[in-house]
């Protein structure tokens, strides 16, 4: 098993590293403009009055920094850029393998398939939370840098629920990764899912079907405590899609 | 003990049938070659050997264990060197070792060590800087590293050019005179099998259609020129088969069997035929008879 994780951060770790400093780079941005809406930046200029009465009528009210974080960042840029880093890792995980001609030679070895898939998911998840964590980090420290303090709890509680949206995806990726032999094919599958889940969720009836009213939820502005349905939910679908992934894996010939 | 038994095994992929009611025995200790055109399933096989398939018919065991269902365990006795395959580019040739002993529950050693002097690859190299020719020997390095009780070769020496072929044999002969080595070579390049290996099989359409030692087939099959009496023909030959029969003139025929040349000599003489000529066949024109009919 240790084998197995070594090779995958070895082959993976360049993706994290960027997902992590292109994530954490996007999270201080998104936090440091909190000073920009909220009237400009100190050295680079003010925003002209005509699009800052724009701005203010547009934007929700950002006076509570856990609102600007939970709309900006937790349910925008996170999730979005997350999904993308999540596809992107696991949407390779066993499709690459085949692609590239290397699946005969590790399915080959000693060890049992789900061990090969237990790695990967191990080593790929873990690069993921990685990366939430360590852009969350920043975009706290961005707000910080700002002047303004978020409550812990909500960061907490909502980077919780980013996590369990992002391994959702990733087990989506993961799937797809099993059944496409092709990993930009398995990619832009697993991608068109969530696009059209998101699309498909703007519509009221079916509003439970996007992945922000699956996995989120603005409750956590004002009382910053996990919600339980939206991770059971998260966590059964990811479950559901990792061990449906391991029965096709077994079953699989190479 | 057989190394490997296979009786009656079967697969089909939906509708194709890559494998009909084959049959074939390795002995332990041997190095056996399977020959037959792209297409004949010889991978088929090596991967129900392997347990990377499942058979839909028939019994397979591979040094005394079931792949299906003790593959991970049986693959822990068994290198293999994939036909198509290829070895992680950003790894050293050092590391893909590492990382396969790992794999096999053994480290890097002596073994490794040794095998180095034999084969002169630098490891501290990434692959992606290796040639075909040192892929495939790196594939074989890799193979023979974890001291295997079988090795199976699926095509090897495919695409390699003459002197890499060469260093590929004369490795594979000296590994497996060094120690009771059991190795399964797949190849449709009939030299090399002649040259290496002890015993073969001939594949045809998913079957096999001869299992005989090398020498065996070299010093049997021959082409006989038989003179029939009146009223006789090489229909009338009992208890041999005839491979292909052609008629030289009205009474003359070539008839070419795999048999004892006194055997064939008294068959003929019961139907009829008077042996005028025999003559022997190249190996590869021994094969091509067998898997063109």
């Amino acid at each position: 098993m240790k084998a197995l994780m070594w090779k995958e951060l070895r082959e993976n770790r360049l993706k994290i590293i960027v997902g992590c400093v292109l994530l954490s780079i996007i999270g201080l941005a998104v936090s440091i403009a909190y000073r920009f809406l909220e009237g400009g930046i100190p050295g680079m200029g003010q925003i002209p009055p005509e699009y800052a009465d724009l701005i203010k009528k547009l934007m929700p009210d950002f006076s509570n920094v856990n609102a600007y974080l939970y709309s900006q960042w937790f349910s925008k840029n996170l999730q979005q850029v997350g999904a993308i880093l999540a596809i992107v890792l696991l949407g390779s995980a066993v499709a690459g393998e085949r692609e590239l001609h290397t699946a005969i030679f590790l399915f080959s070895r000693p060890v049992s398939r789900g061990m090969i898939l237990a790695a990967k998911v191990i080593v790929l998840f873990g690069g993921l939370v990685l990366a939430v964590l360590v852009s969350t980090g920043g975009a706290v420290l961005g707000a910080l840098i700002v002047g303004k303090a978020p409550q812990l709890a909500f960061v907490l509680a909502a980077t919780l629920h980013s996590v369990v949206a992002l391994i959702a995806f990733a087990s989506l990726a993961t799937l797809l990764s099993v059944l496409v032999p092709d990993r930009v094919k398995a990619m832009l599958f697993s991608g068109g899912i969530i696009i059209v889940l998101s699309v498909a969720g703007q519509f009221k009836p079916l509003r439970w079907l996007n992945p922000l009213a699956l996995f989120g939820s603005p409750n956590l502005i004002v009382s910053p405590v996990p919600q339980l349905v939206p991770i059971v939910v998260g966590v059964v679908l990811s479950a559901c899609m990792l061990g449906i992934s391991y029965y096709i894996l077994q079953r699989q010939e190479f | 003990m057989n190394a490997i038994e296979m009786i009656g095994v079967s697969k089909s992929y939906g509708q194709v049938r890559a494998l009909k009611d084959m049959c074939l025995t390795v002995p332990t200790g041997s190095i056996f070659g399977l020959m037959g055109p792209n297409g004949s399933g010889k991978t088929t096989s090596i991967k129900l050997m392997l347990g990377l398939m499942e058979p839909t018919a028939g019994s397979l065991t591979v040094l005394g264990a079931t792949p299906s269902g003790d593959g991970t365990v049986l693959r822990r006795r068994i290198g293999f060197v994939p036909e198509d395959f290829s070895l992680y580019p950003q790894m050293t040739g050092l590391e893909i070792l590492a990382f396969n002993a790992r794999l096999y529950g053994c480290s890097v050693d002596e073994n490794v060590r040794r095998l180095q002097t034999v084969f002169e690859l630098p490891l501290a190299r990434k692959i992606a800087t290796y040639s075909k020719g040192m892929r495939k020997l790196l594939g074989l390095y890799i193979a023979l590293s974890t001291e295997p009780e079988l090795l199976i070769l699926d095509e090897p020496t495919d695409g390699l050019d003459p002197v890499v072929r060469s260093h590929f044999l004369g490795v594979l002969a000296d590994e497996t005179s060094r120690r009771n080595l059991t190795v399964f070579f797949s190849s449709h390049i009939l030299s090399e099998v002649e040259k290496i290996c002890d015993t073969v099989a001939f594949m045809r359409s998913g079957h096999t259609v001869l299992q005989d030692e090398v020498e065996s087939i070299k010093t049997q099959y021959r082409v006989y020129t038989v003179r029939f009496g009146a009223g006789h023909s090489p229909r009338d030959v009992k208890n041999i088969t005839i491979q292909r029969e052609r008629a030289l003139d009205q009474d003359t025929w070539d008839v070419e069997m795999l048999a004892d040349q006194e055997q064939a000599r008294t068959a003929f003489a019961d139907a009829g035929g008077t042996v005028l000529n025999v003559q022997s066949l190249p190996f590869d024109e021994i094969f091509m008879r067998f898997v063109e009919a």
